[in-house]
C-alpha cells in the first residue's frame, strides 16, 4: 500500500511534558473550583463520580466584501463554558437515554466565561454552573434508575463512560497574526472581478476568517490539557440563476493553519476569474435528467461521498440504540470495499497534498489524545470511531469525542482519508468509465468534478441514504467528449453504493468543511483520490420557480456588456 | 412517536460564517458631513425612480407605492461580571428594509398573512455595503427590489385566491399620500462622516468594569452583570411620493443586574437601567457603584421579607412600577395592529392576535376620567426630566406629532401606521422600524395629590375594606429580565401578562413599612385601569425598550406592511404619576424553588477571607 498524491506530516505527540510545566491561570482556576466542588459535592448523598470543565475561547477576527464592497469585518473575543457532571457510575450515570427521549443530543448550553483570566471571575460562573448541573444530574439520575428497571435490556451492554488515561499537556496559546485593515483590502479586491463580469452574477461574496481557538480542559480523573490552534479560511462565493429559475452555485474554500498559506492575491484572483467562466457556463449548461449507471467521483467529490456515506455510519454512538441505522454494526470483519481500499481518520496529519487539514487537533473535547483509527482496511471493515461512550466490543476512546461549544461530545469524524493501492491515472480511469458505460449499454457516464457538500440521513425511520450535492457535473460520452451539465444531485444508500466503488486513480484531493451533526459543526477534512462507481443514481435539484431579475443591473458596466 | 430524524451534513465555506459576533469596520471611504446629497441617497432615489418607471413582469400589476429606509448603526459595547468582561463588542452594520405595495391603495398585496407553507423570498433582511459605494449600493438595491416585487406579486395573487372564499371588510390597505400634507423633506442633519465609534474601550473598562467589580464587595449577591453600549444610529429614507429625509440619533444604556437566592430557595433578582443620548449622560463610574450597593440592599432586604401570600385591596404603583403597569398593562392595548386576512384556518388565531379589541373600544371610557395620556415624539424633556423616545418622522415618512389616545378616560384614537384601521381616525405616524411603537407616552391626572394625600387615600381605602395594612408597589420586572433561572411564575388569568413585583412593601397607617420578598398580579385585567381612584401631582419618567405584544417577525412585518425587515433598538419613555387602584389582588408566585446552592460562593469562601 502506498500513500498517493502528497506526503503528510503528523502532529508531534510528544514534547508535551515539558509544556505540562507551563502556567495556565484559567487551567489553576478550573481546577481549583473543580476539587472544592468535588470536595462539597462529595459529601451529598448521591455525589458526582465525574466532573470535567471545558472552556473554549474563540479570537475570531473576519472581514466580508460583495462585489468588491465591504459589508462587514470583526475582531472579537468569546470563552463559553461546557460542563460535564455525572452521578451514578462509568456503567449506568446519569447520561442514559430515557425511553425516546432524544435530549441526548440537546444542547448543554454553552455559559459565557469572562475572557479576562481573573481567578475569582472565572470561578463565580463555574460554581453557578456546577451547582446547576448537579442538580439537573440528581432529577435526571433518578429517572434513569427508574426507567432501567421497568425496561427490557438494551441491545448495547456497554456502560454510559469508558475508563481513560488522564491526559496533562498545556500547548503555547495560539493568536491571529493578520491585520484587519489588509483582510478588509483583499475581500474587496477579490470579489471586485465578479462586479465587471456579466451582469448575470447575481451574487458574489468572499469572506476571509480567522479563528484562534483555546480550549481549557479539567477532570477529575486528572486531565489538564490546555490546546492551541489558529486556522484562517479564505472562502468565495457566487450564483447565477439560470432562465428556468435554478439558482447555480459556485464556492472555492481555502485553509490554513498559517497566513502564509493562504494562496496569494494572484492565485485568488485567477480562481475567481475560472469560477466567472464556471458560472456563465453552468448557465447555460443543460439540464440533466435523472439518471442511473456509472461515474467517476473526483478526488474532492469522492472525499464528501466517503465521508456521508461511510464516514457518519462508523461513528461509534450511532451502534448504541435500536432507532439507529447501525449499518456497519455487525459487519467487522467483513469486506465493504474493493480489496486495496483502506479509509484511515487521523486527527494527527495536519497537512496532505498541499494542504492543510482543518480536521487535526491534539486532544479531543473529551480530553483524550487524538490518534488514528483505521476503519477499513484492505476493503475490511475494522473498527469504529469512539469518543468514551462505549459500544460493546468497542469500550475505549479513540480520541474521536468532539463538539461545538455548548454540545456534548460525541463520536465524530476528523480527517479521513481514503488509501488505495495500486492507482490508476485518470485517462485510464476514464477508459475504465467508458468500459462500463458500454457494458451496460448507457449513452453517456458521469463526471462528478466539484461539490458543495452532502447530507445523510443514519436513522432507521427514514430511508438510510445520502444526498452529495456536485458544482461542476460532465456528461462523458462515448468518444471521450465531456460536456457540463446542471441540475442533478447525486443519491443512494450506503451498502449498495460502496458494493460498485471498483476503483481509483492517483490524484488525491483534500476537501476541508464544517460537518454539522448532533454534537454541533466541528471542522473536518476529507482527503481521497478519485472514484469509479459502476453504479450511482442522480436526482433532480431542487430549483425555484423564480426568473432571474427583471431589469438589468444598474450598474453602468455591466448593463453595457449584457 | 417517533424519534427527531437525525441528519448530518457537510458544507463547503462555512467556516466561521455563523458565529454570532458583532462587526467593526475600519474603512470608510466617505468624509461627508451631512445627510445632503450623500452617495447613499443618490443611489436610493435613482434605483427608486427606475423601478417605479421600469419594473414590471409582463402585464401585471407595477408597483404604486416604494420606500427603501437604510438604518445604519455604529456601537460599542461590553458586559461584565464579578470584576472582568464577559465580551467587548464593536459594530457597524446598514441594513435595508424595503416597502412595496402594488395594487392600489384600496387593495394591495398587504395585510395579508400567507400560509406558513409558503416559502417566502420577502421576509428577510438585506445588509448593504458600508462604504459609499454608489454601484454597489444600486446593486443590492436592485436585487432587494426585484425579489419585494414578485414577492408582491405572488401575494396579491394569493389574497384575491383567499378572498374568493373570505370576505373582507371594505376598508383600504393603505393611506395613500398621509393626507394632504406634503411629503416629507429633511435633509438638514448633520452626520458626523465617518461615522465614529461612540465609546472608547477605556470608558467600557472605567465604568461598566468597574461596576461589575463592586459586587465583590457585595457577599449577600450570588450572580451579577453590568453592561453599557453606546451607538450611533442614522436612517435614511426616501419614497415614492417623495418623501426624503436623513435622521441621526446617538444613544447610550448602561445596565446593572443582580440576583440572589433567599435561605428556602426564593430567587429574588432585580436591574437597573439608565439612558441617554450620549454615554457622558450616564451614571459616572462613583454614581454607578454607588447605585449598584443600593440595589443589593434592596435585595437583602427582600432577602429577609416574608413571604406574601394572598392580599386584596388597594395597591399605589409608585416610580417604575407605575411606567410598568402602563407600559404591561396597557400599551399592548394602545397599538393599532390590524388583524390581517389570513389564507388558512390555522393561521387565523395569529392573525387574530394581531388585531386590538380597543379597536372597537374608540370612544368609551379605558381610564379613570381623571387621566389622559398622550404619545408625544416632538417632546424632548418634560419636568420630570428627559424624554427619550422622541423622532421627527415615522418609518413611513409621516412627520412625528403628538397624538391624544385617551382624554378624560375617553379612548380617542390608537397609535397607527398607514394601514387604515377600521373606525380609527388619522392613520400613519406612529410606525417605528417595522411596528406600531409608542414614542413618550405622557400619562397626566386632573387634581392629583400631594405624597401625605396619597397615602391618606390609600389606608383610607384600606380601612374601608377593614384592611390593616395597604400595598405600594415600587419594582415591577419587565418580564424578559432573568438573570438567573426562575421557575416562579405569576397568572394573570388571562389579563395581560404582567411581570413580578421586584419591589413592594406593607404599610401601616403610621408609616412603618414592611418589604414584601416577591408577588404577582393576579388576575390584572386592563378594565383595572378604570379603576385608578388618584393619582400624584408629579410624574416620573422611565425608559424602556418596547416591543409589541404579538409574537412580532419578520413575518408579521412582511404580512402587515410589506416589509422585509423589522426595526431594533426602539425605546419608549413613558412618564406618569404615581397610581392608587382601587383594588387588585397580589399572591405568591406559583411554580417550584430551586434549592440554594450547595457550595458557597467561591470569591466570598475564600479570597474574602
Amino acid at each position: 500500500m502506498r500513500w498517493l498524491g502528497a506526503g503528510c506530516v503528523a502532529v508531534a505527540l510528544a514534547g508535551s511534558a515539558g509544556a505540562a510545566a507551563e502556567r495556565s491561570a484559567v487551567l489553576d482556576a478550573m481546577e481549583a473550583e473543580l476539587a472544592r466542588s468535588l470536595e462539597v459535592l462529595g459529601t451529598e448523598e448521591v455525589p458526582p463520580y465525574f466532573l470535567s470543565y471545558e472552556v473554549i475561547g474563540h479570537h475570531h477576527m473576519s472581514a466580508t466584501a460583495v462585489f468588491g464592497a465591504l459589508r462587514s469585518s470583526r475582531d472579537f473575543r468569546h470563552r463559553s463554558l461546557d460542563v460535564d457532571l455525572r452521578v451514578g457510575d462509568y456503567a449506568l450515570d446519569n447520561t442514559r437515554r430515557v425511553g425516546n427521549d432524544n435530549n441526548r443530543w440537546r444542547r448543554s448550553g454553552a455559559r459565557a466565561i469572562p475572557v479576562d483570566d481573573d481567578p475569582y471571575a472565572i470561578r463565580s460562573v463555574l460554581w453557578r454552573e456546577t451547582d446547576r448541573y448537579y442538580k439537573e444530574a440528581l432529577e435526571q439520575y433518578a429517572k434513569v434508575t427508574t426507567d432501567v428497571e421497568v425496561k427490557v435490556a438494551p441491545e448495547d451492554a456497554a456502560g454510559d463512560l469508558s475508563r481513560e488515561a488522564p491526559q496533562r499537556a498545556v500547548d503555547p496559546i495560539q493568536e491571529v497574526a493578520a491585520s484587519l485593515a489588509d483582510w478588509e483590502a483583499k475581500v474587496q479586491r477579490y470579489t471586485a472581478p465578479f462586479a465587471s463580469a456579466s451582469g448575470t452574477i447575481y451574487g458574489a461574496r468572499a469572506n476571509l476568517n480567522a479563528i484562534a481557538e483555546t480550549r481549557w480542559l479539567v477532570s477529575s480523573e486528572g486531565t489538564r490539557v490546555r490546546t492551541g490552534e489558529v486556522r484562517y479560511h479564505l472562502s468565495i462565493g457566487a450564483h447565477t440563476v439560470a432562465e428556468d429559475g435554478m439558482r447555480l452555485p459556485r464556492d472555492e474554500i481555502f485553509s490554513s493553519t498559517t497566513l502564509e498559506g493562504l494562496p496569494s492575491d494572484e492565485a485568488v484572483l485567477a480562481t475567481v476569474d475560472r469560477m466567472i467562466a464556471d458560472l456563465e457556463a453552468l448557465r447555460n449548461a443543460p439540464v440533466v435528467e435523472p439518471y442511473a449507471g456509472p461515474a467517476i467521483l473526483e478526488g474532492r467529490a469522492a472525499g464528501v461521498f466517503f465521508h456521508e456515506v461511510l464516514g457518519h455510519r462508523v461513528e461509534g454512538h450511532r451502534q448504541k440504540y435500536s432507532d439507529d441505522g447501525q449499518t456497519f454494526k455487525k459487519k467487522v470483519g467483513e469486506r465493504i470495499l474493493p480489496a486495496g481500499f483502506s479509509v484511515h481518520f487521523d486527527p494527527t496529519v495536519e497537512r496532505m497534498a498541499a494542504t492543510d487539514l482543518a480536521g487535526a487537533y491534539r486532544y479531543d473535547n473529551e480530553g483524550v489524545a487524538a490518534r488514528r483509527v483505521t476503519v477499513v482496511e484492505d476493503g475490511v471493515l475494522r473498527g469504529f470511531l469512539m469518543s468514551r461512550s462505549p459500544i460493546d466490543g468497542f469500550l475505549q476512546s479513540n480520541g474521536h469525542g468532539r463538539k461545538d461549544a455548548g454540545f456534548r461530545p460525541v463520536a465524530r469524524q476528523s480527517n479521513l482519508i481514503v488509501q488505495v493501492a495500486n492507482g490508476h491515472s485518470r485517462d485510464e480511469l476514464k477508459a475504465m468509465l467508458l468500459d462500463a458505460v458500454r457494458e451496460q449499454g448507457k449513452p453517456f457516464g458521469l463526471k462528478f468534478v466539484d461539490i458543495q457538500g452532502g447530507v445523510t440521513q443514519t436513522g432507521r425511520w427514514l430511508p438510510n441514504a445520502f444526498n452529495v450535492q456536485p458544482v461542476m457535473v460532465y456528461r462523458v460520452h462515448l468518444d471521450g467528449r465531456e460536456e457540463l451539465v446542471r441540475g442533478v444531485d447525486l443519491i443512494g444508500t450506503p451498502l449498495t453504493t460502496l458494493s460498485h466503488v471498483v476503483a481509483a486513480d492517483d490524484q488525491v484531493a483534500v476537501f476541508n468543511g464544517i460537518c454539522g451533526a448532533e454534537s454541533g459543526g466541528v471542522p473536518v477534512s476529507a482527503v481521497a483520490p478519485g472514484i469509479l462507481v459502476t453504479q450511482v443514481e442522480v436526482q433532480k435539484k431542487p430549483k425555484s420557480q423564480q426568473r432571474p431579475p427583471l431589469l438589468p443591473s444598474p450598474v453602468a458596466a455591466e448593463a453595457q456588456s449584457s | 412517536m417517533m424519534p427527531w430524524p437525525l441528519l448530518v451534513a457537510l458544507v463547503l465555506a462555512a467556516f466561521g460564517s455563523a458565529a454570532a459576533g458583532s462587526d467593526t469596520a475600519s474603512s470608510e471611504s466617505s468624509a461627508e458631513a451631512s445627510g445632503g446629497e450623500s452617495v447613499l441617497l443618490r443611489a436610493m432615489r435613482d434605483e427608486l425612480a427606475r423601478s417605479m418607471a421600469s419594473l414590471q413582469l409582463e402585464d401585471l400589476e407595477r408597483p404604486y407605492f416604494l420606500a427603501y429606509r437604510v438604518d445604519e448603526y455604529r456601537g460599542t459595547g461590553a458586559r461584565a461580571s464579578f470584576g472582568a468582561f464577559l465580551d467587548r463588542s464593536d459594530f457597524h452594520s446598514r441594513g435595508l428594509t424595503l416597502e412595496l405595495r402594488i395594487g392600489s391603495p384600496a387593495f394591495d398585496n398587504t395585510n395579508y398573512l400567507p400560509s406558513r407553507t409558503w416559502s417566502s423570498p420577502q421576509t428577510r433582511s438585506y445588509s448593504l455595503p458600508l462604504a459609499d459605494d454608489y454601484d454597489e449600493l444600486r446593486r443590492s438595491l436592485w436585487l432587494a427590489t426585484d425579489r419585494a416585487y414578485k414577492h408582491a406579486l405572488e401575494t396579491i395573487a394569493r389574497k384575491r385566491g383567499t378572498l374568493q372564499s373570505q370576505t373582507r371588510e371594505a376598508v383600504p390597505d393603505f393611506e395613500p399620500s398621509a393626507g394632504e400634507r406634503e411629503p416629507y423633506v429633511d435633509l438638514s442633519t448633520t452626520v458626523p462622516r465617518p461615522l465614529p465609534r461612540p465609546l472608547g474601550r477605556e470608558a467600557l473598562r472605567d465604568v461598566v468594569l468597574a461596576g461589575s467589580a463592586a459586587f465583590r464587595d457585595l457577599p449577600a449577591i450570588a450572580h451579577s452583570q453590568v453592561s453599557g453600549y453606546a451607538r450611533h444610529a442614522v436612517t435614511t429614507y426616501v419614497n415614492s411620493e417623495g418623501a426624503e429625509y436623513v435622521t441621526y440619533q446617538p444613544s447610550a444604556t448602561l445596565d446593572a443586574a443582580a440576583a440572589t437566592q433567599a435561605a428556602d430557595g426564593t430567587v429574588v433578582q432585580d436591574s437597573e437601567r439608565w439612558h441617554g443620548r450620549r454615554w457622558a449622560e450616564l451614571p459616572s463610574k462613583a454614581e454607578l457603584v454607588a447605585r449598584i450597593r443600593a440595589l443589593a440592599q434592596r435585595l437583602e432586604e427582600r432577602l429577609g421579607a416574608s413571604p406574601m401570600d394572598r392580599y386584596n385591596g388597594p395597591v399605589l404603583f409608585e416610580g417604575q412600577a407605575a411606567a410598568e403597569i402602563i407600559a404591561q398593562g396597557l400599551v399592548p392595548r394602545l397599538l393599532g395592529h390590524r388583524e390581517p386576512v389570513a389564507e388558512q384556518k390555522g393561521g387565523s388565531a395569529f392573525a387574530a392576535s394581531l388585531g386590538n379589541p380597543f379597536a372597537d373600544r374608540i370612544g368609551s371610557r379605558v381610564m379613570a376620567r381623571a387621566l389622559s395620556v398622550v404619545d408625544d415624539p416632538t417632546a424632548t424633556a418634560n419636568a420630570a426630566g428627559p424624554l427619550y423616545g422622541g423622532f421627527a418622522v415615522d418609518g413611513q415618512g409621516v412627520a412625528a406629532a403628538p397624538k391624544a389616545l385617551v382624554q378624560a378616560g375617553m379612548l380617542k384614537t390608537l397609535l397607527t401606521s398607514r394601514n387604515p384601521l377600521p373606525g380609527v381616525a388619522g392613520s400613519g405616524g406612529n410606525l417605528r422600524g417595522a411596528q406600531v411603537l409608542p414614542s413618550n407616552l405622557l400619562v397626566s391626572a386632573r387634581r392629583g395629590l400631594e405624597p401625605e394625600a396619597l397615602r391618606e387615600e390609600l389606608h383610607l381605602l384600606a380601612s374601608e375594606r377593614g384592611n390593616e395594612y395597604a400595598v405600594i408597589v415600587r419594582r415591577l420586572a419587565e418580564g424578559a429580565f432573568q438573570l438567573m433561572p426562575d421557575r416562579s411564575r405569576g397568572r394573570s388569568g388571562g389579563g395581560p401578562a404582567i411581570g413580578l413585583v421586584l419591589e413592594a412593601a406593607k404599610v401601616w397607617p403610621d408609616g412603618r413599612e414592611e418589604p414584601i420578598r416577591k408577588a404577582h398580579l393576579a388576575g390584572f385585567s386592563v378594565a383595572a385601569f378604570r379603576d385608578i381612584v388618584a393619582a400624584s401631582t408629579t410624574a416620573s419618567n422611565h425608559t424602556r425598550a418596547i416591543l409589541s405584544p404579538n409574537a412580532y417577525s419578520l413575518r408579521t412585518a412582511s404580512a402587515l406592511y410589506g416589509t422585509s425587515a423589522v426595526g431594533t433598538g426602539s425605546v419608549t419613555t413613558i412618564s406618569t404619576p404615581a397610581l392608587l387602584f382601587e383594588e387588585l389582588t397580589l399572591r405568591k408566585p406559583a411554580g417550584n424553588v430551586p434549592r440554594p446552592p450547595i457550595a458557597p460562593h467561591p470569591y466570598f469562601a475564600e479570597a474574602a477571607d
